[in-house]
């Protein structure tokens, strides 16, 4: 063939080409969205282990579990992420065991009176907005029938990082409709100067240093972080059209705030948080896989302090039990065991110091870290109960009764050393006598106490003397449980243990 | 293997209807064509949907990911533009004298062959042969001196008593030669009988041509999976690569096997050649490309498509790792060298040409390295396998061509060639640098 004849033929091919290329790019470009959505497949066959009789006469739920993720990885390095094969058994015990998914919108509404939770509800979310908080997950929500929220720290997307779902991504991801995505701040997870030294602290809590212009004057800092909280607002508006009203507090409690270099930093975010937002998620304590406080979220829950459990790579029967352990039940404990009942030292929950349970007494003693220590019974749900201890001071230097545990902020403590007690209430952490300190009228180490709290009135018997009656107390719903302080270290014994709801 | 399942049962569907064989010829062509451009158009599909739909196109590796794609792809129309220049008839006392130099090392097998196919080359000018015995401890000598019984004067033979290296023997050859011509070829080699014809009219229709690569193949092609594929690799080398850099004059590898210089191309150069070194040593192999390069600088060297010629490959996988890790230190080394010069005075798409295919070999491994490493980050085995897939339909497509430009065979291996490539020989490069100055004699 001639080169003529040849530059035709080519000319020719490469118009059939780019004519074949233009017509199909489009279906192109879906397959390989589908293909990239579909890489994780996953199937769920409801009737391994499940009973319909199970799910049966369920009365509806008052408080809401929240669960927190980060990514969902194949293989690779873990952190704070969960391995999928444990997500999937994670996910399919929620399932197993009754569990429906609601969103955080849903629980608002609930707050307000307006949505009746499910017997057992349950809020799934994943922060920062990752791919793989979507890819590896998406298809196990889709086939259990469960609904998820993201959180978008949204300079990700706005800086095309490949890590993070891009704009594009997240509009795919607000089309399967068992997302919510909400707001996580714009820059807020980020680092910068504190100092000369070129120390570093977080965007949102540090005042930025900056050599030529030295540190940041406490006008520009603010006008810098409401930016952030706008910004975080105005980005998911713009590219999603979400009108966000619910904030995952950044880095769990805006970071580190020992690092940063100006005090009123986090009281200034919180006061931007609950300007800007409904309702706004930190983390549950832990400590070495233990959960160590509630995750559950009641209806009078503090809506700008809601806890959320960091599931990490728990195993889903670790999970299991961290969700029972702190479900909703009525107050009801028996000690010593009576046989056939539930131990109720099984259900106890170790907030810091030691505690030690046999079939006749349970001890809670400091330690080596803790010149203090606290254990709980029940869920912070209890209301009206009655509790009748039998409780040996020893030789600590000062035992408590805790009625109403709600947090450390938040509770009603009855304590008492050699030669006197006291009944306190500490509201947002500033305490009150509802008794100031009186001389004990025994010198018996071994007391008996007995309190009674109905409807927002709180009686106490101590040894036999009535401390105080039918006296109005503020924190509305508690847990109940034991402390000992002593900085040489000691321990409170309690020999029986009854606790009985008076609804 | 489906479509050659296909069309080996359409090949028995014709014999049983009793079709020509040259109507079932067509009716392949016309099916493989419409593979070949389905998949062309795939392959750029492909690119431009992931292009377009890339978060990340500011990243390095995406952009040379693209230009890597892009020069692929463009070979295809330059292959097919490529054009053999010497069509005008010439008469038979304008062709020039020629000496055919042959460097042998026990070549005792196949040099009589070799001797036979140049010596009767159906070629119009006078014409002798060289051969230079590189310390042969086995019977090459003889099979030599037997071919000089048959055709007499017309084979001159210098015996080096020790082995001395390729490039001795060959410089030997260069210094006894006379003639306007000189023709390379291994001893290992056998000539179409109109091969020297061919690849000499080149030097008579444009004076600026320094030296003519010829048009080699694989002799002993099914003798197994091996040597298919490399005889698939033969015809993109030369039916793909060399075509697209003869159409700008800069064939950068005139092959030992086959081509041919213009004396007064060569022996100014010979001695510089000779005693040329590398980070301090002597270079002992990849003698051809080194020698295209001197003549590059100041000549045009093209390819002749119609100057044929078979070569033995090697038939055991061990000989051909050899063989390809030489090629590689080699292509470093002259790549460097070529690099220095290949900017100036030559077609920017020419120069711009070269430099991306010389960056494959170095790149390459890293890039399939980065893709690999994403997929494990981000925990998608499907972005590698997308990387391979397209690495193979690139392939896949070149192989195509060639078979329906050039009737090339074997094609349908081209997909196992592609795997081992990017599982095996990709990463001799690393290896092949860390060795560079290394060297053995010979091609097995």
């Amino acid at each position: 063939m001639s080169l003529q004849k040849r530059k035709l033929v080519l000319i020719g091919v490469l118009a059939l080409i780019v004519c074949m290329v233009a017509l199909l790019f489009t279906p192109g470009t879906r397959l390989l969205k589908t293909v990239n959505s579909h890489s994780y497949q996953y199937s769920y066959f409801p009737w391994r282990g499940i009973k319909a009789s199970e799910v049966q006469n369920r009365q509806e739920a008052v408080a809401v579990p929240i669960l927190m993720y980060h990514g969902v990885r194949v293989k690779g390095e873990l952190g704070t992420n969960t391995t999928r094969e444990n997500f999937i058994k994670q996910m399919e015990m929620l399932k197993r065991e009754g569990y429906e998914t609601i969103s955080v919108h849903e629980y608002d509404l609930f707050r307000e009176g307006t949505f009746i939770l499910p017997p057992k509800p349950v809020i799934i979310t994943f922060d920062d907005g990752r791919k793989d908080s979507y890819y590896t997950v998406d298809e196990i929500l889709r086939k259990l029938g469960f609904k998820a929220t993201i959180f978008i720290a949204t300079n990700k997307p706005n800086e095309n990082d490949p890590f993070f779902l891009s704009w594009d991504e997240l509009k795919d991801v607000q089309k399967t409709k068992r997302w919510e995505i909400e707001a996580h701040g714009q820059h807020s997870h980020d680092e910068v100067v504190v100092d000369e030294k070129g120390l570093k602290g977080r965007y949102l809590t540090s005042r930025i240093f900056d050599q030529a212009t030295g540190l940041e004057s406490v006008d520009d800092f603010e006008k810098r972080v409401r930016l952030d909280y706008e910004n975080g607002i105005k980005d998911l508006q713009d590219h999603l059209g979400i009108n966000s009203r619910y904030y995952a507090v950044p880095l769990n409690d805006y970071g580190n705030v020992e690092d940063s270099n100006y005090d009123k930093a986090l009281g200034f975010n919180k006061e931007l948080t609950k300007q800007y937002f409904r309702l706004a998620f930190i983390e549950a304590l832990d400590e070495n896989r233990r959960v160590l406080e509630t995750f559950y979220n009641y209806k009078d829950s503090d809506p700008f302090g809601l806890k959320r459990l960091e599931v990490k790579n728990m195993t889903d029967e670790d999970l299991k039990f961290a969700l029972n352990k702190y479900s909703p039940r009525k107050p009801d404990v028996v000690f010593p065991v009576v046989q056939g009942e539930d131990d109720p030292s099984s259900n106890m929950q170790q907030l810091y110091g030691n505690f030690v349970a046999s079939p006749t007494e349970l001890v809670i003693s400091t330690s080596a870290t803790s010149t203090a220590a606290r254990a709980l019974f029940g869920d912070r749900g209890w209301q009206n109960y009655t509790l009748q201890a039998q409780v040996t001071r020893g030789d600590a230097r000062e035992a408590s009764i805790v009625l109403y545990y709600l947090d450390e902020d938040n509770l009603v403590l009855l304590d008492w050393d050699e030669h006197s007690i006291q009944l306190t209430e500490r509201i947002d952490g500033q305490n009150t006598n509802i008794v100031d300190r009186t001389p004990l009228t025994t010198n018996d180490s071994n007391v008996l106490v007995s309190a009674t709290i109905k409807d927002g009135k709180i009686s106490v018997l101590f040894d036999g003397v009535q401390l105080v009656s039918d006296h109005t107390i503020h924190v509305s719903r508690g847990a109940a449980g034991f402390g000992v302080w002593d900085p040489n270290g000691g321990e409170v014994k309690v020999t029986s243990l009854l606790i009985k709801s008076t609804e | 293997m489906n479509l050659m399942a296909r069309t080996v049962s359409l090949a028995t569907f014709y014999r049983r209807i009793k079709v020509s064989e040259s109507f079932y010829r067509k009716t392949s062509d016309a099916l493989l064509l419409v593979v070949f451009l389905s998949l062309l158009v795939c392959l750029v599909l492909y690119k431009v949907v992931l292009v377009t739909s890339a978060s990340t196109f500011s990243s390095f590796w995406t952009l040379y990911g693209v230009i890597v794609s892009l020069f692929l792809l463009s070979r295809i129309p330059y292959a097919y533009l490529y054009n053999d220049d010497h069509d005008a008839v010439y008469k038979d006392s304008e062709y020039p004298s020629v000496s055919v130099i042959i460097a042998a090392k026990n070549e005792e097998s196949g040099i009589y062959r070799t001797l036979e196919t140049c010596v009767d080359s159906n070629y119009p000018g006078a014409l002798e042969c060289i051969v230079i015995n590189d310390g042969s401890t086995d019977g090459t000598e003889a099979e030599v001196k037997r071919a000089i019984s048959t055709y007499g004067k017309k084979i001159q033979l210098i015996t080096f008593e020790k082995n001395k290296g390729k490039k001795e023997a060959m410089a030997a050859g260069v210094l006894l030669a006379q003639n306007e011509v000189f023709v390379f070829v291994d001893s290992d080699s056998y000539l179409h009988p109109e091969g020297i014809r061919h690849i000499t009219e080149h030097f008579l229709s444009d004076p600026k041509i320094g030296a003519v690569s010829g048009n080699t193949k694989v002799e002993n092609k099914n003798a197994n999976l091996l040597t298919r594929m490399q005889s698939i690799q033969y015809a993109i080398s030369f039916d793909v690569y060399k075509a697209c850099e003869s159409v700008y004059h800069s064939v950068t590898c005139c092959p030992g096997c086959f081509s041919a210089y213009r004396r007064e191309t060569i022996k100014p150069l010979i001695e510089e050649w000779k005693s040329q070194e590398f980070l301090g040593i002597k270079g002992t192999f990849g003698d051809d490309r080194s020698l295209t390069n001197f003549v590059l600088r100041s000549w045009d060297v093209v390819y002749c498509e119609k100057a044929r010629a078979t070569t033995i490959v090697p038939e055991k996988f061990r000989v051909y790792w050899k063989q390809q890790l030489r090629w590689k230190k080699s292509w470093i080394r002259e790549g460097v060298l070529a690099g220095l010069f290949m900017w100036k005075g030559r077609h920017p798409l020419a120069s711009l040409g070269f430099y991306i295919h010389f960056s494959f070999p170095f790149l390459g491994p890293v890039l399939a390295l980065n893709v690999l490493a994403f997929s494990i980050k981000s925990e998608n085995p499907l972005i590698f396998l997308i990387f391979c897939t397209g690495f193979m339909l690139i392939g896949l497509i070149f192989s195509l061509f060639v078979h329906l430009y050039r009737r090339a065979e074997n094609f349908i291996v081209m997909p196992i060639f592609s795997m081992l490539f990017v599982s095996v020989l990709i990463w001799q490069m690393p290896y092949a640098m860390l060795t560079i100055r290394k060297g053995h004699w010979g091609t097995r």
